[in-house]
Formats: structure tokens, sequence, C-alpha cells
């Protein structure tokens, strides 16, 4: 892009200039090679560190329903599959089922395959994170972009309130907002789940289960976009503030552009750029969900899946959730830094 | 447990069951309306009705799949014709021969016979992991279509619950073509249960009625719709508005915020296990008896019923006897126990004369997030201070309790036992010293606060070798009063399994006056038989 800021160049790239591009991006790969390894690994090691395994607890759950038969333990072993080799033959059946792309079976929802499990539960996660997340987004760049160029506007003055909403834990504006809006004030949404599940909905595409979902996503939505709105706002306001300062901005101004055209394309396009970084990176994180905001709201995507993995020892759930997670945010990064390299020459050319 | 022959027939069925209430509909009108439920389970279902899995749906045990009799957990003794008809002891208790019901079809509409129970034995033998409750069993043969004989290496009249309780029968023409039944995902179970898989979604799924079900007028509700929620503060605000018809969660303040909310809401509370504090009985300050009677004698347990629970969760008793559903094993000299009335100064004189210098610190484990196990600590913890006990409360997460529990790492454990239909497996499974390994190694079968008395142990056993009450019963008074005497755990209250019901729905459930089956809806195969007999309101 040939920005007014004048970083780019119309002719051909030198042959110096294409080598050191490509070096960069090789660089850039063994690093996340290297990243993903380690990334690996600790989601082997990780739910490892938790005390007791996950036989124990089956038959501790199980005796809150009754007794329970000697050698149970043995048999639920062996029925799962566990405890086969020491360490780190496991951690070779690990590596080895990864490089087959499999990731286990569960042990809460025994024998259902871990792809299953999670396949099932992130399109809830993507669909109502990712929009919110770009809500969030576009909101928070519109404001800011609107908010700088108006500096000491009536407008300009909300920016400390929504910084409040951002100190705010979402699970209490999670159960503010449920108090007001679903249970004791007004009935307006629904409390929690994914759908009207006490119906006769079934999930697919009907319009009765769409309609239902989106109803269900709105209350969770505006608790993720209320309480990220803030950042971005601030952050895309503080930068808009500083290239209005810039030469260019004054010198366009001086040509006697329209406001307009000056805030969009000179001041706003060279502001954004930051927050394009940092868009990317959040929307790797999409895929963790919003843990906290799902759990008040029962909502079945991923991160409840997580809590519930958690609870219950579920090793290799919990490696699987971790390794898309993990994935997903190398990705997002790489793809940012790949990216950032074309955007913005000045990141690539380390002499 | 009595090795009674069963008078067999279909009405049998029917008529021990204890459906009182003169509800015409059923048979007339078919199946109709919808009942929902919670388990109380937290997070999403999962699509698999594996009954090998020890984390199969709910419904899977009972409500599609069935075992050849039920043992009611809410009444020592009742045992009722499922599959089976009648059953026999043999030699010494090492063969058991089974009569099967006529009649019963697979909801394919193929045949049940012994065939299919022959196979579902076989499992068990031929693959140990398949063998659910680690039953001793040496063969299993067909007595014609409709009889079989099981034979164990071992006398096994206390496996009596599982092998024919516990143990649901597989079609045979579907799981003998499954490779590995212990991983196989079964989607679209076919049993022989009165209630069939309908639709299925990971936060709701619905059985519907089978329609050709062999008991006549079973079952009475049309759909029954199961709910899944994140946890307590949202199954709890769906049951107190009556989204939800049937659930068993606790509902802090429940008068207040249940019951007064429509009149026809109702709590039924069958006691059904003891909520105990676990002492640790090898070391530290509990093992001493004097630090566990003092505990006993400065608790108030009526105090912490009615504040925590409204009244629900009444105090046990000194022998930790569930009443009234172990009452014929109930020794006469302890009939109408209780504990004396709670004294501060009482205990501290016990602990005075014990030789035990106060104030005396202990900590009790407890899972972090059990609120009402937290209300209850804390209203302990300012019984003991005035009788010199220093209580502290952990709360660690539900995997490091386990962990300490099973290890016997631990000074005092806020826990439950109970849910069984059995007084000698109850008595086992807190008790016998061989089930509890030296602290340090993992126990997780029970009796976490390692108790070893040889004559517990021996008496156990007695009744274990027999099926006759009356070499039974005495047995069992003695461990009574050993336990009265001893505290090897110092008991609480009736575990709180306040079920909800909401009567503008559903009727003729299980009550303490006609526990015709346990009525909390976590435990199986209760879940399938009430289910089966609850009767839609208009």
């Amino acid at each position: 892009m040939r920005s007014a800021a004048g970083a780019g160049t119309a002719e051909r790239p030198s042959a110096e200039e294409e080598e050191a591009q490509v070096r960069y991006a090789f660089r850039k790969l063994g690093f996340y090679l290297v990243a993903a390894w380690v990334a690996v690994t600790l989601n082997f090691l990780l739910p490892r560190l938790i005390p007791g395994n996950p036989v124990e607890i089956l038959i501790s759950r199980m005796s809150q329903s009754g007794t329970i038969p000697a050698d149970e333990d043995q048999v639920l072993t062996r029925l799962l599959g566990l405890g086969t080799g020491n360490i780190f033959q496991q951690y070779w059946q690990y590596l080895d089922g990864l490089a087959h792309l499999q990731l286990g079976l569960s042990i809460t929802d025994f024998p259902t395959p871990v792809s299953t499990e999670i396949a099932s539960s992130i399109y809830w996660t993507l669909i109502l994170v990712g929009t919110a997340t770009v809500i969030s987004w576009v909101l928070g760049i519109v404001l800011g972009t609107l908010a700088g160029w108006k500096r000491g506007s009536k407008l300009d003055a909300i920016i400390p309130s929504t910084t409040l909403l951002t100190a705010m834990p979402y699970f209490w504006l999670a159960l503010i907002l449920i108090y007001l809006f679903a249970t004791n004030v007004w009935h307006i949404f629904p409390a929690g789940q994914g759908y009207n599940t006490n119906s006769d909905i079934v999930p697919g595409w009907n319009l009765a289960f769409l309609g239902s979902a989106v109803q269900h996503a709105l209350l969770p939505a505006l608790t993720i976009v209320i309480s990220s709105v803030g950042g971005w706002l601030l952050g895309m306001r503080n930068l808009m503030v500083s290239t209005l300062s810039d030469d260019y901005v004054v010198a366009a101004e001086a040509r006697g552009l329209p406001p307009r055209r000056i805030m969009i394309s000179y001041a706003a396009r060279n502001a954004v750029l930051p927050s394009v970084a940092g868009f990317a990176i959040s929307l790797g994180f999409v895929v963790s969900g919003a843990i906290v905001v799902e759990y008040v709201f029962s909502y079945p995507g991923i991160g409840f899946k997580l809590v519930d993995a958690v609870s219950n020892d579920d090793y290799p759930l919990m490696q699987g959730i971790f390794l898309v997670i993990t994935l997903a945010v190398l990705g997002a990064n790489l793809i940012v830094d790949l990216l950032y390299g074309f955007i913005d020459p000045r990141t690539r050319l380390s002499r | 447990m009595a090795a009674a022959v069963l008078a067999g027939g279909l009405l049998a069925a029917c008529s021990s069951s204890g459906s009182s209430s003169p509800s015409s509909s059923g048979s007339s009108t078919g199946p109709t309306g919808v009942l929902t439920i919670t388990t109380g389970a937290a997070g999403t279902f999962a699509d698999d009705f594996n009954l090998y899995s020890p984390n199969a749906e709910d419904a899977t045990n009972g409500m599609i799949y069935e075992p050849l009799f039920f043992f009611d957990t809410a009444k020592d003794g009742v045992v009722d014709p499922w599959l089976g008809t009648s059953y026999q002891w043999s030699s010494g208790g090492k063969t058991l021969t089974v009569q099967l019901r006529h009649g019963v079809k697979w909801t394919d509409g193929k045949p049940f016979t012994s065939a299919d129970v022959v196979f579902t034995f076989d499992q068990a033998i031929h693959n140990t992991a398949l063998n659910k409750f680690g039953l001793p069993l040496a063969s299993v043969a067909a007595n014609g279509p409709y009889a079989v004989t099981i034979n164990f290496t071992q006398p096994a009249y206390t496996d009596a619950y599982y092998a024919l309780g516990k143990v649901e029968i597989l079609p045979q023409h579907i799981w003998a073509s499954i490779k590995d039944p212990a991983t196989f995902l079964n989607t679209h179970p076919v049993g022989t249960g009165a209630y069939e898989l309908g639709s299925f979604s990971g936060q709701v799924f619905t059985m519907t009625a089978n329609p050709h079900y062999y008991l006549p007028g079973l079952p009475k509700f049309g759909t029954i719709r199961f709910l899944a929620f994140s946890g307590n503060t949202t199954s709890d605000a769906a049951i107190e508005s009556g989204e939800v018809d049937w659930a068993g969660s606790y509902i802090p303040g429940i008068q207040k915020l249940y019951l007064a909310k429509n009149k026809n809401f109702v709590v039924s509370d069958i006691p059904l296990s003891t909520a105990f504090l676990v002492p640790n009985l090898t070391s530290g300050p509990t093992a001493n008896l004097a630090v566990r009677q003092a505990i006993s004698t400065a608790l108030n347990r009526t105090d912490i019923s009615d504040t925590v629970y409204n009244g629900y969760a009444s105090p046990t008793n000194p022998e930790a006897l569930i009443l009234p559903n172990y009452s014929s094993v109930l020794s006469p000299s302890l009939s109408g126990a209780s504990f004396g009335s709670p004294s501060a100064a009482a205990a501290k004189n016990i602990l005075t004369k014990a030789g035990i210098t106060t104030p005396l610190n202990l900590t009790v484990d407890m899972v972090s997030g059990y609120t009402d196990y937290l209300s209850d600590l804390q209203i302990i913890q300012a019984q003991l201070k005035p009788a010199g006990i220093n209580l502290t409360i952990d709360q660690p997460a539900y995997a490091t309790f386990t962990s300490l529990q099973d290890t016997g790492k631990f000074q005092l454990l806020m826990d439950n036992f109970g849910y069984t239909p059995s007084p000698w497996a109850y008595y086992y499974s807190i008790l016998d010293s061989s089930i509890a390994p030296a602290i340090g190694q993992v126990d997780t079968v029970g009796n976490f606060g390692r108790f070893r008395n040889a004559q517990v142990d021996s008496l156990l056993n007695q009744i274990a070798g027999t099926t006759n009450t009356a070499v039974q019963n005495p047995d069992f008074y003695k461990i009574e009063q050993i336990f009265a005497a001893q505290l090897p755990d110092i008991p609480l209250f009736n575990q709180q399994d306040e079920i909800e019901f909401n009567g503008n729905v559903v009727a003729n459930y299980p009550s303490v006056s006609n526990p015709y089956g346990a009525t909390a809806v976590y435990i199986q195969p209760d879940l399938g038989w009430v289910a089966a007999r609850l009767v839609p309101v208009k």
C-alpha cells in the first residue's frame, strides 16, 4: 500500500530485498516450530501436575451414588486404557498420536473421541466470541477515530467511562447483566444456554433454532463487547491524536483536502496499524473462548468444555483443547508477523 | 439380603412397585406429556449410551437398558422382578439360577431371550475390563430360552445386588459384532427399557416412551427431557421457576426459594446416605477415641439441619444406620437411640479426662464449592470452639480432595456414604479393613479413615456368607454396637437428598411413606424404574 507517509516504493524490489524477505520468513517459521514443540510438550506435562488421577476422581464421583465394588479401580484403568508405560513412553505415545492427528478418547465423556468433543463445542465459541470480538473491534476503531478527531468534544469525554468498564471483571459484568436483563429486573433475555433447550427446537439449519440461538447469544456477546471495546477505543483514540499532529496531516490540511478524507485516509489509516496486529492476535484467542463468560451463561462453547475437563482430570480432552488453542494463537501470530512484513516494511529490514 | 424366590408373573412388578395412585390414565390413553429433568451433573451431554462407560448418560442405566431385578435403593430387602422373574441360590452361594420374563422385545422388534443374558455375562468373563462390578464370575449357561445359570468362583451372596440389580442386559444380535465394546460409541441404543432415545444435543436430549413396553400401562409420560446446566446456580434458577419438574439440586433456604413459590412444589426427602466427619484413625489426634467422642458430644446436629437445610437432612443416629431404609437390621437395643443433648462442657471434660491439652487444633477437608458443606462446617467450627477444639476448614478442589481422601492424608474429612439397598454393603464400605491399605497407599473403595477391627471384619464376613437373616441380624446388631462405641466415623445427618418435584406436572413420586424407588435423579437404575411409574398430572 502506498501510504501518505511514503513508506512504500512503487519500483520492483531489488534481489537483496527479496532475499531479506525470504530470510525473514524462514527465521519466523523456525521460531514458530520451536515454540510449537515447547507448547505441545507443556500440554503433555501440565495436566499431569494436577494432583490425583482420573480413575480416582471417577470412582469418587461414582461413590456419590452407590457403593464401590473392590477392584473397581483396576477395571476402570483397563477400560479407559490408562497407565500403560512410564511417563516417557506416554510422551512418545502422545507425540505419535499427534503426528497421526489422533487426540485420543475423552475420559469425562468416555468413549467419545476428543476431536468430536472439540468439534461439537468450538463452533459455539467461534460464532459467539468471534462475532463479539469483531463487533467490539469495529466499534472501538470507529469511536476511537471520531474521539481522536474531535479531541475534547463530548464524545471524547466518555473515554474514561469505557476504561472503567474494561477494568470490570467479565463474570461480575455478566452477573449484573443477568440480574438486570434476565432474571430479576427485566425479563428480556434468557439467562443462559446456547438455545432454548426446554422446547421442541432441534439444532440445525432451521429458523426456530437460529432465532433462539441468536437470542441466547445476545447477552453473553454484550458482556464481551462492553468489557473489551474500551481497550480498542482508547488505543485508537490516542494514536489518532498523535498521528493528527504529524507533518503529512498538517500538509494535507494545508492543501485544503476535505476534513473527512484527512480523517479517514490520512490519519485513521496510519493510526489503525497497531490495532490490526492486536486484532489478529485477539482472533487467535477467540478459540480459547471467554471461559468465564461461557461458564456464567452455561454457554456450550470450548471454554466451558475446558473447565469441565480440568475438574475431571480429563488429560486427553485438556491436551486436545490446549493444543487447539495454542495452535490458533501461534497461527494468528505467525500470520500477523508475515503480513506485517508486507504491510509495514520497516519491520522486516533489519540492517 | 433375602434370596427370595420371587413370585413370578407380569403383575408382580406392578403390584409391588407401590404405584398406589388410583390414576386411570396410561393404559387407556397411552403415554402423554413432557417431564423435564436435570440430574445435577455439570457440563454438557455426550452422545453416548454405552453402558460400559463409567460416564454413560444417566438415562442409559434403567431407562434404556434394564437389569434382571430391581433392588430398591430406598428400601432394604425389596427386590422386584424386572427382566428376570425369580432367582435361586445353590451350591453354597456359588450358583445362581434365574428365570426370565417371557414376551419381552428389544426396541428393534427382536425377542429378548436367555441368549442375551448369557452373552452379557460372557462379555464380562472374557474381558475383565467389561466386568463392570468386578464380579467373581466363572461361567454362564442357558437352560432353555427363558432361564440361565450363573456360576461364581466363590460364594457370591453379597454380589447379588451387582449381578442381578446392576448388570444390564445387552442385545446379543447387535453387540456380538462390535469389536471393542469398551470404546463403542452407542449413539443409537437398542434396549428393552420403557424409553427410547429421541433427539440429542449437547445441552438437551429427549427420551420417548417405548410404545411396545412389556409392562401394561407403563410408562405414563410420553417424553422425558434431560437438561444440562453449568452448575447449581443456573440449575437452581430453572428449578425455582418451575421450568424443571424433577431435580436433585441443593437449594439454600428451600422453604422460601422453592416451596413457598407454588403450593404444588414438593420436596421428597428419603434418607439414602449418611454425612460423616471421617477421622484419620491411624495417626494424629483423631486416632484417639476421646477426641472423636468430644467432637460428637459437642455437635448440635439439629441446629445444622435447621439452619442449613430448613429442617431437612435430619440428625442420624449413633450407629449411623440409614433409617427407615435398613430398619430390618436395627438392633432392638438401639431402637430409637439418639445422640445426647449437645454439650461443650461435657466435650471439654472428655478431653481433660483423657489428658488432652486444649485448645486442640484440627483441620477438616471438604470439596471446594460444596456450599452446603461449608455452611455445615462453619456451624460445627463455632460449636467446637467452646469445647476447646479449634477447627480449620480447608477447601481443596475435587481432584485434590479425592487424592487426600484416597491416600489417607487428612485429619478429618467431610463426606457421605450410602446409596445402596444393602446394609452389609454400607457397613462394609465404611468399616472393613481389607479394603483400606496403609496410609499413603491408594484406597478407592472406602473406609478412608483406615478402621481396623478384627471382630467387625469377621462379622461382615459372616453376614456375607449366608442369606439367612436369623444368622445375619445378630451380627448386624454387634456391628452397630461397636460403631456407636468406637465412633470410627462421626455421623452427622442424613445426607440431604432434597429431591424437587413440580406437583403441577408430575404425581406418584416415591416418598418416605411409599419408597418404591430412590427419588434421587442421579441414582441408577432407580431413575429408570421410577421414571416409568411417574404419572402426568391431568
